[in-house]
């Protein structure tokens, strides 16, 4: 038993014996002051039957040692030292489980659930051991993702080591060469570079370090700048990209507040994905749009799509399409775009277009 | 020239290992996931495979197990570095070495080469000749096993591993010599590939009359192969 236990049956008991004593107390007067009374009544029928024959039989003789009801005291004593001690382990009890479970989850081990031992309680301490269990299921769930996490990266890291040490040993085997494996390894080197960076900035994002510095941002302008780029870089491959801005009053419609390059940087990533994945000669469209008082932009590719089951994971870090052969990139971009985008209070969801390949839609709240 | 099948998803990675290995005198080809690796082997004979272990569709453990279904094709895998699990599973599927991802490509061909080396039929001139221990006999030339007159399947390695402990029979052999002989390199520390060979040797050779394996391992010497 510990410490507490003790205490809460020190603190039961000791309240529950001054309430026995007080009442015995105040039992005790009560009976004194009827005591009082009836001798005051005796004493006024002796006085009206003053030579009655009563009287003289049996005279009056005023109590005057205090009654008090010791055996019903002692009697209530026993029985609050047994109901406090019962008491102080219904309290104590739990919180001792949920230390124990504390400790545990202190220890690394955060399988320990408190709820089941609780039974069939329904009080605040229930409360607390379900919030318990609430967070270690949190904790574990995230453990969890940061050691997957950790492991792709130290994965995706080693694939261009991998490369560059063939580049190197390349250039050992065919020193003719050493132009052509010297590009490699740059290559490669900017690679990993790039890798590191986006990492950092995906991790940045996620722990909530970086502070939104909110400007009004021309969403315009911002997606003109974008589709420029992927035009230039789709040329190669021939794929032809279609923007479709609003019509009418676009120009002021498409504004929010936000930070514009990782805004820029979100939408470009979406833009970029839909390229990638898609075959040459095809066609990327990007529609942009105010709807139900969101600004939606949506990106649409015509590549092989993705399976439903992975709809909801290609925003997870690492992530590769199964029905993709692709290894280009490091599978953070659209990730990095995820984390952008709510923290600017928007949604982005990806959905498969009947006609075949991709659709990613973002909606941005005008702010 | 001795032909090699490569299968590894990163397309880049394995368009510079192809023309390093081609420029130490390898035929080369490449498949980029497990399954078309497994229907090349189908297709053609190869000397040896270098297979990837992390692979999207048919990973590198599960292509092996459908390679070795058929064939007994020489297996090196690449592995992760320090990933002991996928090295053990692949060395008890039958692989027969395994090469670390980020290594030089130096590594690789003089692992590729070492396995060939001792692959290769020994040209002696009396095909008939063979070593016999108890119910175990072995044709060098032909690297045959007979268990109780019942011919063994063996991979490579492990038939190299038998071969060596079956010409000391009797004696203890280390397992740095076993490694040396067999694998072609000295055995790494805390290095449990010979240890895996050993025990699907075991597996696949019965027992002795008595009930004990006819391969023994003597703690901190090496491995003995009983006479009786």
């Amino acid at each position: 038993m510990g410490r507490l236990y003790w205490k809460f049956f020190i603190f039961f008991f000791l309240a529950q014996l001054t309430s026995v004593i007080g009442v015995g107390i105040a039992v005790s007067i009560m009976h004194e002051r009827e005591e009082v009374q009836r001798e005051h009544e005796v004493q006024m029928q002796t006085q009206g039957k003053a030579f009655s024959q009563l009287a003289l039989s049996k005279p009056f003789k005023p109590k005057h040692k205090r009654w008090f009801p010791l055996m019903p005291i002692l009697v209530g004593a026993f029985a609050s030292f047994i109901f406090a001690a019962i008491l102080a382990w219904y309290f104590s009890k739990p919180i001792k489980q949920l230390r124990q479970a504390f400790a545990s989850a202190a220890n690394g081990n955060l399988n320990v659930r408190v709820g089941e031992f609780m039974g069939s309680r329904r009080d605040e301490l229930v409360d607390l051991g379900n919030a318990f269990d609430v967070m270690a299921v949190r904790l574990s769930a995230l453990l969890q993702s940061q050691t997957r996490l950790l492991h792709q990266v130290s994965h995706e890291l080693r694939s261009p080591l991998a490369r560059l040490q063939i580049a190197v040993g390349l250039a050992r085997q065919q020193p003719d060469k050493l132009e052509s494996s010297l590009t490699r390894i740059e290559r490669e080197s900017i690679r990993m570079d790039d890798l590191v960076g986006e990492l950092l900035a995906l991790s940045r994002l996620e722990s909530g370090v970086i502070k939104l510095d909110k400007e009004r941002v021309n969403l315009n302008e911002l997606l003109t700048t974008i589709i420029e780029d992927a035009r230039f870089e789709g040329e190669v491959r021939k794929i032809t990209i279609d923007y479709m801005p609003q019509a009418e009053k676009s120009e002021m419609l498409l504004s929010l507040l936000g930070q514009p390059d990782l805004l820029h940087r979100a939408i470009d990533n979406v833009v970029r994905n839909a390229l990638k994945y898609s075959a040459s000669q095809s066609r990327v469209s990007i529609i942009a749009c105010v709807e139900n008082e969101l600004i939606k932009i949506e990106v649409n590719d015509q590549g092989a799509g993705v399976p439903e089951s992975e709809l909801d994971i290609i925003f997870q870090a690492f992530f590769r399409g199964s029905n993709t052969s692709q290894t280009d990139g490091h599978g953070v971009g659209l990730a990095i775009a995820k984390q952008i985008i709510e923290a600017h209070d928007g949604t982005i969801t990806a959905s498969n277009v009947s006609t075949g390949g991709l659709s990613v839609v973002i909606n941005l709240p005008i702010t | 020239m001795q032909t090699v099948l490569l299968i590894d998803d990163d397309v880049e990675l394995v368009e510079m290992l192809k023309e390093y290995i081609e420029q130490e005198n390898f035929d080369v080809q490449v498949a980029h996931d497990g399954l078309a690796g497994a229907q090349m082997l189908l297709e053609q004979t190869f000397d040896i495979v270098v297979l990837d272990v992390m692979m999207p569709k048919l990973n590198g453990i599960e292509t092996l197990k459908a390679i070795r279904q058929r064939s007994n094709v020489p297996v090196i895998m690449l592995t992760a570095k320090g990933d002991n699990t996928d090295r053990i599973v692949g060395l008890e599927l039958g692989a027969d070495d395994y090469v670390p991802k980020p290594s030089s490509p130096r590594e690789l061909v003089a692992r590729i080469r070492a396995i060939l080396r001792r692959v290769q039929p020994i040209e002696t001139s009396n095909v008939s000749v063979k070593i016999t221990v108890g119910a175990l006999c072995i044709w060098p030339a032909q690297r045959l096993v007979e268990w109780d007159e019942q011919s063994v399947v063996l991979t490579s390695t492990e038939y190299s591993l038998l071969e060596i402990l079956a010409k000391n029979a009797g004696q203890i052999v280390s397992k740095q010599d076993l490694s040396q002989q067999a694998l072609g390199r000295p055995l790494a520390r805390f290095d449990r590939s010979i240890d895996v060979h050993m025990s699907s040797i075991r597996h696949k050779l019965g027992l002795l009359t008595d009930g004990r394996h006819c391969i023994q391992t003597v703690f901190r010497s090496g491995y003995q192969l009983l006479k009786s």
